[in-house]
């Protein structure tokens, strides 16, 4: 009987929902919608782990920019200390949007950087053997990162331990044991 | 000759001590390497050519090429073990993106299928996807999926522009 029911739920789940496109899910433009960055293009969104924070890529005096802004008022932060690192590409953002990593370009090379807004430090990540990175994805906590790239005429994506380089930036409401092995909420 | 041998013992610790200063100096200017977390590396290395990684809590999704086929991949960063994800990945479309929640249940997905391209919602505990349109009409490229899975970012081609949508889940 059991065994039947969940044939009956996944049955329902395959023809159900994957027929059914749109379930009324609430959806929105990224803001500022309209004036800014009318008929502009913006790409590589990257949301905190919570959604206060949206990082974006547009183009500005020709060059793509990152650009930071709350959610859901869509009011920009400047991150000027990034500019000298143009073009911009793949952020991701921390739980709380404290680090912003991305992948800029830097003394003729594309160079990853993770940006410390609590400190205002930017770190420029300096990177093992011929790794040249195009994309990467900061894990929520800012424990590790992994790097999608060109490495020994391969592409591949790699993990790197960042606990060494920076502080943990934790959700809001958690408990942190003495084990500093968080769990999520 | 022991006065001469301890001269050239303080020589050489000299010459140690220098060199070893100047190396943590010239790694001061560099920066600190990150160091690649082993054994994974190994494993993804084994992996194969890939590409999109997302990674949150204890998990990696990526897009692997396995035999010249594209497909997603889910990976448990603290024992290397890929996750099985039946009903995901069919021989007959192309993942070009995914983004995975820091509970590891939900796992976004783009990808192209039938000569149409279109996100998706995994869920492993189901293992069924929920197809998600877009609306107003438009061709989704990226997927970020919040870490805490309530909320997708996409990027969508409309109207001849790159866009962000944003879509509340329950």
């Amino acid at each position: 009987m059991r065994g039947w029911l969940t044939c009956l739920a996944l049955l329902a789940i395959n023809l159900g929902l994957v027929g059914c496109g749109d379930l009324g899910l609430h959806r929105r433009r990224a803001g500022p919608a309209g004036l800014a960055l009318g008929g502009q293009d913006r790409e590589q969104p990257a949301l905190s782990g919570q959604g206060e924070w949206l990082a974006s890529v547009v183009e500005r005096n020709g060059r793509q920019t990152l650009m930071m802004q709350a959610q859901p008022s869509g009011t920009e932060v400047p991150l000027p200390s990034l500019r000298r690192f143009e073009p911009h590409d793949s952020p991701s953002l921390s739980w709380n949007g404290r680090y912003v990593a991305l992948v800029g370009q830097g003394g003729g090379r594309r160079r990853v950087l993770i940006l410390d807004r609590a400190s205002g430090r930017l770190l420029p990540l300096p990177l093992p053997g011929d790794l040249q990175p195009d994309e990467l994805s900061l894990a929520p906590d800012g424990r590790r990162l992994a790097l999608a790239g060109i490495t020994r005429g391969r592409r591949l994506v790699q993990v790197f331990d960042l606990a060494n380089l920076i502080e943990a930036d934790l959700p809001r409401g958690l408990a942190i044991n003495s084990k500093a092995n968080p769990t999520l909420p | 000759m022991s006065k001469l041998g301890s001269r050239f013992n303080g020589l050489r610790l000299g010459l140690l001590a220098g060199g070893m200063g100047a190396l943590t100096g010239l790694a001061g200017c560099m920066g600190t390497m990150p160091q690649p977390v082993f054994p994974l590396d190994r494993r993804l290395e084994e992996l194969g050519p890939s590409h999109a990684p997302s990674l949150a809590g204890p998990w990696l999704a990526l897009i692997s090429n396995r035999g010249g086929r594209d497909q997603v991949v889910l990976l448990n960063v603290d024992d290397q073990r890929p996750v099985p994800l039946p009903g995901l990945n069919r021989p007959d479309a192309q993942p070009l993106s995914v983004g995975v929640e820091a509970k590891g249940e939900r796992l976004a997905v783009v990808r192209q299928l039938e000569g149409r391209t279109e996100l998706l919602l995994y869920r492993r505990s189901l293992m069924g996807s929920q197809l998600i349109a877009m609306n107003p009409p438009g061709v989704p490229r990226r997927v970020m999926l919040r870490a805490d899975g309530r909320e997708l970012a996409v990027e969508v081609s409309r109207d001849g522009h790159w866009q962000v949508d944003l879509i509340d889940l329950p």
